[in-house]
């Protein structure tokens, strides 16, 4: 019989409800509540041998502590497969599901699986890594994503391969995967064409990624007293590319110092994005990042000042998500030097 | 990365020549600039002229931050 540990938070474990999230990581024999449900759907090649639970405050406010503890429990166990939730639209529960999944396919190397609604937190957190069974919002959806988990989780125990999210029930995963199709390439072209034509219903073959939208921030009032930042995805960086800024994929970026420069001049800087012509910005940096100008202004009294540093990656194939981490990482920055806004730039 | 640091507060104007991708993805401030290579400059011109253009560039791009709502 092929072992599962199954992990829940205090409520669904029956410890207690809100005013018991504080608990401790513990342990119970077998299956509890969901997992009750869970082992009647999975027959006999397997069982929910434990139940291991943390109050979902108790995780979030001692996440590396709850989580090295959650491991050694889970560990003991001896289990096959990891099976966290469902955590339906509950973002404590869902960021807890999340870390346990990661700490236990990262440490015991033993496949897992977690359920929750594409509106939690924790299935951001976690879905490229981990396959996420999508739910409802509500704990009123048990059944039906106990039910769709089960057969995932013989899946995972028979090493059978799991298809692309959408065709499990699985939230995406953010991949693709190669597959055998039955029509060439160019026939499936030519009636996705067709279908376009014709108005009909069609089905890309690459979605795009869905863009979150963002509301514009407060213009600036007064240019005269405001401090402008430059931000580039042209590469700019200086001669001999100091911080190894990658000219595509790029995963990083770097801060640059302006020191009292008047403007760039070619013989300390240049471009290594891998995308575009860089001779017109080699010749003249100025023409990515324009500083010459700007001090003009500032000079001239139009405009309040400049931040000390410029910011330059390569925005050459790299992920929305990345660039999204970095724009985060340079906006904090931007944030504590009490910048006004940003002028970005990209080839 | 121009919604991120909107996300965060602080208007970003996105100066690029490829304005359908960045329309895409949703950016408030796009500006096109002179060229997909040099979108702060053009080498084509005598040196004055292009300091010029990129100051009239660079004061659009500033306005631009100055929109309450966004541009698009």
């Amino acid at each position: 019989m092929k072992r599962i540990v199954h992990y829940t938070n205090q409520f669904f474990a029956g410890v207690g409800g809100e005013e018991s999230a504080g608990a401790s990581p513990g342990v119970l024999e077998g299956a509890v509540g969901p997992g009750r449900l869970l082992q009647s759907l999975l027959g006999e090649g397997a069982g929910v041998v434990a139940t291991v639970y943390c109050g979902d405050d108790h995780f979030s406010e001692n996440e590396e502590e709850a989580t090295a503890r959650l491991l050694e429990l889970v560990k003991a166990a001896e289990p096959d497969l990891l099976f966290a939730g469902p955590a339906f639209g509950s973002g404590r529960y869902g960021l807890a599901c999340a870390g346990v999944c990661r700490a236990v396919g990262a440490e015991l190397g033993i496949p897992v699986l977690t359920a929750m609604s594409p509106s939690n937190p924790g299935a951001d957190a976690i879905r490229r890594d981990v396959p996420v069974v999508e739910t409802g919002d509500s704990s009123g959806d048990m059944r039906a994503a106990i039910e769709a988990s089960a057969p995932l989780i013989v899946k995972l125990l028979t090493g059978e391969t799991v298809a692309p999210g959408s065709e499990e029930g699985l939230l995406s995963r953010g991949g693709r995967w190669n597959t055998r199709a039955s029509i060439p390439a160019a026939e499936r072209a030519v009636d996705l064409l067709l279908a376009k034509l014709a108005g009909g219903p069609m089905e890309t073959e690459i979605p795009l990624p869905p863009f979150q939208e963002v509301a514009a921030a407060p213009g600036i009032r007064d240019l005269g007293h405001a401090k402008i930042a430059l931000v580039t995805t042209g590469g700019l960086v200086p001669r001999g590319n100091p911080d190894g800024i990658k000219s595509y994929l790029s995963t990083h970026f770097g801060a640059y110092h302006l020191e009292s420069k008047e403007h760039l001049v070619a013989d300390e800087f240049e471009s290594v994005h891998g995308g575009f012509f860089t001779a017109a910005v080699n010749e003249d940096p100025n023409r990515l990042i324009p500083l010459d100008v700007l001090r003009d202004a500032v000079r001239e009294g139009s405009l309040g000042g400049l931040h000390e540093y410029f910011y330059s990656t390569t925005g050459n194939g790299t992920p929305v998500e990345t660039a999204a981490d970095m724009a985060r990482d340079i906006a904090a920055s931007l944030e504590e030097d009490k910048v006004d806004g940003v002028i970005l730039t990209s080839a | 990365m121009a919604k991120e640091l909107e996300r965060a507060g602080i208007p970003t104007v996105h100066v690029t020549n490829l304005v359908s991708v960045s329309e895409n993805t949703g950016a408030k401030r796009i500006m096109s600039g002179r060229a997909i290579p040099h979108v702060f400059g053009d080498p084509s011109l005598d040196a004055d002229q292009e300091r010029a253009l990129r100051r009239r560039l660079v004061e659009q791009a500033l306005e631009m931050l100055k929109e309450q709502e966004g541009a698009s």
